[in-house]
């Protein structure tokens, strides 16, 4: 593997109990790190502390490029369309954005079909493409998606893996914290949390096996 | 991100707006009704008391008349004239007054004379006399005319003793009568009739409360917008800090896009208040800042502390009030517990209404 671009040593994290303890995962350009673990196990907080929401109470994490979150809960504004959306976060013209939405991997996404729609009109798996194309516009390096398929139909979800694909293609880094079996498959590596404790699972263990 | 912002601003004027018809509306018909409650001139509260006064007895007619006029009299006691002592006696019986007062003749001629007579006093057993009021009735009619009385005879007997003839004597008494007379008439002259309403703002109370009323709205503006802060939500900073925008950056546009919220409020209840008083300084629409300011700031920093909008609106609403209160802001100071006064000083929010009260009516 070349250069880890994430580094995460050794990390504690204390939010009122204890979440995560001693974890230790290191990821490259071009992977994609699955984060397998049961409600609570710790996933989101690990995704935000790498994303530098978080201060661990021990060990570091390096992180060599940008970062984007895309989560459950994400940084939209209701009242605004999704073109509003997007020109809050990026200096381009609406003309750029639509063509980056149109020319690039972000077509996948079909952002450009309901640019004009207002977020609070908008179902779960748009919201969902327009959060990651939001991300997508400032060009991160890596990707930290919590739940990335969760309450999406078939079509959305599709679209979605494949984007992944394409951005991991492009050597982007992605972090998924997921319950998909599906997402999995996608996954270069995949970490078990339990407890906070992480562990690397053996390549083609299955991760329902894995939860037990 | 600020003409987003601005835009966002824009489409929640028609929250704002709703807000201030619902609350606004609310306060104002409130300070009415308070203004009318603590101002009316007729109160349930007054008491008739029946007096007879002799055809002959100027004198008395006159120390009636005045006392009539005393504002300590007029709202809180009716004083019905009739003809007959009878009529004082029926009106008693029929439980239409509380008391009645027979002037016998000659009551502030005699004054101080061993023909002086009493003033008879009739009351039902049966209802609880207010002797008070009937005593400051009479000690008020009899302090007005029978100091002058007294100054009158004391005039004349001095100008026999010294040797003036009758005449004389009667012009010396005419004098004093004149003079004394004179300033039981003007009396009323020795101080400035003042309309509340035109009082200075410190003193008046509808002003006060109006004041501190309109700062409980803005107040309560925070509980509207509320949700319209997204810098306290990490997964919006971290969207921000991808795009190098720092935190404090987000936290002074979400600030000013509050207050120009806040100030929008301010602005309806200025226009509003402007067809109540006459005494609106149109220069608050500047010296308001500060206090939006203020406002805009305690909700943006309660947002980015506790997080959740839901419990921005808790506590906006929960210690805005309490606060407001104890500083006497819905209720005047001077209607609560000494100790509540004495506490109040420490409390911010009653500089705050201060201020806002210097700005709007001073």
């Amino acid at each position: 593997m070349a250069d880890p671009i994430v580094t995460i040593e050794n990390v504690s994290l204390k939010y009122k109990k204890t979440v995560l303890t001693d974890v230790t995962i290191s990821a490259g350009r071009g992977e994609v790190i699955g984060l397998l673990g049961l409600n609570g196990s710790g996933k989101s907080t690990l995704l935000s502390a790498i994303a530098g929401l978080r201060r661990t109470s021990k060990g570091t994490i390096k992180v060599g490029g940008k970062a984007g979150f895309v989560t459950q809960e994400n940084a939209l504004i209701d009242e605004l369309t999704a073109m509003d959306n997007l020109k809050m976060w990026t200096p381009l013209s609406r003309a750029e954005i639509l063509k980056e939405l149109t020319d690039t991997e972000l077509s996948i996404l079909k952002v450009n079909e309901f640019i004009d729609l207002k977020v609070k009109r908008m179902s779960g798996g748009m919201k969902k493409r327009l959060a990651i194309a939001s991300v997508l516009l400032s060009k991160p390096d890596i990707l930290l998606m919590d739940e990335p398929l969760a309450a999406l139909d078939i079509p959305a979800k599709n679209d979605i893996i494949n984007f992944i694909d394409s951005f991991r293609a492009k050597g982007g880094t992605v972090f998924i914290a997921s319950h998909s079996e599906e997402m999995f498959k996608h996954c270069s590596k995949i970490y078990l949390l339990k407890n906070g404790v992480s562990s690397l699972l053996p390549a083609g263990t299955p991760p329902a096996e894995a939860l037990g | 991100m600020i003409k987003a912002y601005l835009k966002r601003v824009l489409l929640f004027i028609p929250y704002v707006l709703c807000y201030f018809l619902a609350l606004g509306i609310a306060m104002l018909a409130l300070v009415m009704y308070a203004s009318e409650f603590l101002f009316e001139d007729s109160t349930d509260s007054i008491a008739t008391v029946a007096c007879y006064v002799p055809d002959d007895e100027a004198y008395s007619r006159l120390g009636i008349g005045l006392v009539k006029q005393m504002d300590s009299v007029k709202h809180t006691i009716d004083i019905k004239q009739v003809n007959t002592e009878k009529k004082v006696v029926r009106l008693v019986e029929e439980g239409d007054a509380i008391a009645g007062i027979i002037v016998p003749e000659g009551f502030i001629e005699n004054m101080g004379t061993p023909d002086a007579e009493m003033v008879t006093v009739i009351y039902r057993d049966a209802d609880t006399f207010e002797e008070h009021v009937v005593n400051d009735l009479l000690y008020a009619m009899s302090d007005l005319l029978g100091t002058a009385q007294a100054s009158i005879l004391t005039a004349g007997e001095y100008a026999k003793e010294m040797g003036f003839s009758d005449g004389d004597a009667w012009e010396i008494e005419r004098e004093v009568s004149n003079n004394s007379f004179s300033y039981v008439m003007n009396r009323k002259t020795l101080y400035n009739k003042v309309d509340v309403n035109d009082l200075v703002a410190k003193y008046a109370v509808r002003e006060r409360l109006t004041a501190s009323y309109t700062l409980y709205i803005m107040l309560m503006s925070v509980f509207v917008i509320s949700f319209f802060f997204k810098g306290n939500n990490d997964i919006f900073r971290a969207r921000a800090k991808l795009s190098g925008i720092k935190t404090w950056k987000i936290f002074l546009i979400e600030t000013g896009c509050a207050a120009s919220m806040i100030y929008l409020v301010y602005l309806l209840l200025f226009i509003c208040l402007c067809f109540i008083f006459d005494s609106m300084k149109l220069l608050s629409l500047v010296t308001v800042f500060p206090a939006v300011l203020i406002i805009a700031l305690l909700g943006t920093g309660l947002c980015y502390l506790v997080k959740s909008p839901t419990a921005v609106s808790y506590i906006t609403f929960g210690a805005g009030t309490i606060l407001m209160y104890l500083a006497g802001g819905l209720i005047p100071i001077d209607f609560m517990p000494v100790f509540f006064q004495k506490a109040a000083v420490f409390n911010p929010f009653y500089y705050l209404i201060r201020f806002f009260m210097r700005s709007m009516f001073l």
